[in-house]
């Protein structure tokens, strides 16, 4: 979990493109996958963490369509859209489609190499992130019921008493439920607590 | 001297002589004119075997018998008609003198034996008139002759008349015109008391059954040694055969050596053959004593009394003279004019050809600025496709040199570098290649068809359509014939054509939002020619569509001029060629052009 590496996926459907961007991209020295289509990725893509490099403009599913199905199945993948120059619309409805970031062609390959490398990095945060949240969401399935409805309390911010008053119960065993879901969380503090809620519940970071 | 009946056939005749002549100048034609003091039919059984010995004897020249009278012969002489003439001593003089013509032969007759004494006179009267013995006793009688002009059969006797002392004016004489018969005839019937005849006549006339023989009788018969007729008179020369003045001595001379070698079985019966010319100087003693012309004393006529007497001679000569002025002025005036026409109309005819040269030269000038002009148009229309197409070669170029420089900046190997140099290399070349065919495809040039292989217009407008058509998600796909003939004409045009039907297939299925995109742009051998068709995947033409496709403005898509179609038809139609609408099978639309193969380029 510590020392994964995101893979930088190529979708063009240009080859001296998908080359090229291989021979630069390589540079890295991360794995690396090229795709000749929208299509032939997302038969090929198996939720790795990585990052998208992708053609806006290709016969078939375009980049934006591909970056629209990947927002609701695979969120987390950053994109790189390669746009042509001077196409504005076409970059904001890619920001809006959530791409990460977007590349006019023709570019400076130092440029690109800082925003995928910026991208990568970002992966990793996500990759990360969401490792918490997927650890905090098995942590929250072990609580009991009452130690869910206590904690749901303590993430709104509510005092001890006022719990114990909300859920009919007394103020110490809401003492040893709040105890004993902090170690199931493996929470030291209250302000741990509540992050590992959000991010579980919410996706909140 | 001259019958009324004569007076006026001259200028007929003259008339008829002169476009006979005009018709005939091609035929070497040798023309005998022959006096026919017997009629036409008499002269023709006479003489008619020569002419057809000549004719035999001398196949090189077509020898014609022109049974002529007096005045005919006098005029057709002087007209310069004939060659030869055959005619009595008499007239033979007076012919002689007036137009050069010379004896070459003289007839022998079968009547004489000597042609020296061969014509005279003989004066005939009904045998029952025995009042009528001496010359002298015709004085205040009626006296019939044929023509004062004839010899035998007037001037002989009148002048033993005038020895037995019996004057012209003494006598009731009438003159009744040929043919001499009607003479003969006419005393028998009693109209007359006595008829001069040229001696032999009655007697021929009697073997011929023309008169029952005993009717007529010849007055004051003269004892001749040698001849078989009764005449009335001393005895003259025969028939000359003369030639004329104009006549070659060459041909002259042939015709006299063929006469001579003339056999007496070859003649026809009224003589046996021809001699060397006899003397004639008898016969111009005749005409001295008769006053006769050459020797009347009014030979040397005023120009007064000329034009009197021979009026209607001379007015027919002038009548001729002046239809051949006339005529030929009128030709050349014809030929003038025609010439002035066939020029003027040879300048305006080249005038016109350079005028519509020169108009064609503008049209196809016009028509090539319109077409440069649709192409800038269309490059514009397509420039973000073009931006694309440049852009793909230019960051493939840039990725590898970044590429390059962070494996030198890590101190990477060598030979990997040279892969992505090469690579460099070959990416530069593309986007050289897009540029170079947009300049071309914009270049602006005299319209100077060439035999080009439709194939690589093809080729050449699908590699210039190919990022449009990708930048509209369609598959564009060529089906080419392995082969083509050639055709005729500027390639530049025919690739807008062909990028123009692909762009008008992209605008019908971006219009239709069709789930399938794709173009197919096939080349094939026709009958015709060569043809070129694009189809689409789209849903096809409306009816309304398929009429208005090919005029200008007309678009169903909001953008785009709709030029593109209506130039590509004018392009295909000045190339010669058509452009129509067909069904493509899978139900989209298919628009192709036809082509005529070029007229050196037949062999595929």
């Amino acid at each position: 979990m510590m020392n994964f590496e995101p893979t930088l996926f190529v979708v063009d459907d240009d080859e001296a493109m998908r080359r090229s961007l291989k021979w630069l991209l390589e540079t890295l020295r991360l794995p690396l996958q090229t795709f000749d289509s929208a299509e032939a990725f997302l038969e090929g893509y198996r939720g790795e963490p990585g990052v998208l490099i992708l053609d806006v403009r290709m016969p078939g599913m375009s980049g934006l369509e591909l970056l629209e199905r990947l927002a609701e199945s695979h969120p987390s993948l950053p994109a790189i859209l390669l746009t042509a120059h001077g196409d504005v619309p076409m970059a904001v409805r890619a920001m809006r489609a959530g791409a990460f970031d977007f590349v006019q062609k023709p570019y400076n390959g130092q440029a690109l190499l800082e925003r995928v490398q910026a991208a990568t990095g970002e992966a990793r945060h996500r990759h990360q992130r969401q490792g918490e949240r997927d650890s905090a969401a098995a942590r929250l399935e072990s609580l009991t019921p009452r130690e869910c409805e206590v904690l749901e309390l303590v993430a709104a911010g509510e005092p001890n008493k006022r719990i114990a008053r909300e859920l009919g119960i007394s103020l110490r065993t809401v003492e040893v439920h709040r105890h004993n879901l902090m170690e199931k969380l493996d929470a030291h503090t209250v302000g741990n607590v509540i992050r590992l809620y959000l991010s579980a519940t919410k996706g909140i970071p | 001297m001259i019958t009324r009946a004569s007076f006026l056939r001259v200028p007929l005749l003259i008339g008829l002589l002169t476009l006979l002549f005009a018709s005939s100048v091609v035929a070497a034609e040798v023309r005998i004119g022959v006096l026919a003091y017997r009629g036409v039919e008499q002269a023709v059984e006479t003489w008619g075997g020569t002419v057809e010995y000549l004719r035999r004897t001398l196949p090189g020249h077509e020898f014609r018998l022109l049974p002529l009278e007096f005045i005919a012969l006098d005029a057709a002489l002087s007209a310069g008609e004939l060659d030869f003439v055959l005619t009595n001593p008499g007239n033979y003089v007076q012919l002689e003198a007036a137009y050069g013509i010379s004896r070459i032969a003289t007839v022998e007759s079968r009547i004489t034996d000597d042609p020296n004494y061969s014509i005279g006179s003989a004066v005939v009267v009904r045998r029952d008139n025995q009042a009528l013995q001496e010359l002298d006793d015709l004085k205040d009688r009626s006296l019939l002759a044929v023509d004062r002009g004839a010899f035998g059969g007037y001037q002989v006797a009148e002048a033993s008349l005038r020895a037995a002392g019996v004057e012209p004016e003494d006598l009731r004489l009438r003159f009744i015109g040929f043919p001499m018969d009607r003479v003969a005839h006419a005393v028998a019937a009693g109209e007359a008391d006595a008829g001069i005849l040229r001696a032999c006549l009655l007697e021929r006339m009697v073997a011929e059954g023309q008169l029952p023989p005993g009717e007529l009788r010849v007055l004051a018969p003269q004892n001749h040694y040698g001849f078989r007729c009764a005449a009335s008179t001393p005895l003259y020369p025969d028939w000359p055969f003369a030639k004329a003045r104009h006549t070659s001595r060459e041909l002259a001379k042939r015709v006299t050596q063929a006469l001579f070698a003339l056999e007496s079985d070859e003649a026809p019966a009224a003589f046996t053959g021809w001699t060397i010319p006899v003397d004639y100087q008898p016969v111009h003693d005749l005409f001295h004593r008769l006053e006769l012309p050459p020797y009347s004393r009014d030979s040397q006529m005023t120009p007064v009394e000329m034009v009197r007497r021979y009026w209607p001679w001379l007015l027919g000569l002038l009548l001729s003279a002046l239809w051949v002025v006339w005529h030929t002025a009128r030709v050349e005036q014809q030929v003038r004019v025609r010439t002035a026409q066939l020029s003027a109309a040879n300048e305006q005819l080249k005038q016109a050809m350079q005028e519509q040269a020169a108009a064609e030269r503008v049209i196809r000038q016009r028509e090539a600025e319109l077409a440069h002009a649709a192409r800038v148009n269309t490059v514009g229309e397509l420039a973000a496709g073009m931006a694309h197409e440049v852009n793909q070669p230019l960051a493939a170029i840039g990725n590898y040199a970044e590429g390059c420089l962070v494996r030198l900046r890590q101190k990477e190997a060598a030979p990997e570098l040279i892969d992505a140099l090469r690579e460099i290399d070959t990416q530069a070349a593309r986007a050289g290649a897009i540029v170079h065919r947009l300049r071309s495809f914009l270049r602006k040039e005299e319209p100077r068809p060439v035999p080009i292989d439709l194939n690589d217009a093809v080729i050449e407008a699908v590699s210039l359509f190919a990022p449009e058509a990708h930048r509209h998600g369609v598959a564009l796909q060529t089906v080419l014939a392995p082969s083509l003939p050639r055709v005729c004409g500027e390639s530049i045009q025919l690739e807008q054509v062909v990028l123009n039907l692909m762009r008008n297939a992209v605008e019908v299925l971006e219009e239709a939002e069709c789930e399938r995109r794709e173009i197919e742009v096939i080349s094939a051998r026709v009958a015709d020619g060569v043809r070129v068709t694009v189809m689409d995947s789209g849903p096809g033409l409306s009816e309304e569509a398929r009429q208005h496709l090919f005029e200008p403005f007309f678009t169903t898509k909001p953008q785009g001029m709709g030029l593109g179609l209506s130039i590509s038809r004018s392009i295909i139609e000045a190339h010669g060629g058509g452009l129509a609408v067909a069904d493509a099978p899978n139900g989209g639309a298919a628009l192709e052009f036809t082509l005529p193969v070029a007229e050196d380029d037949d062999e595929l």
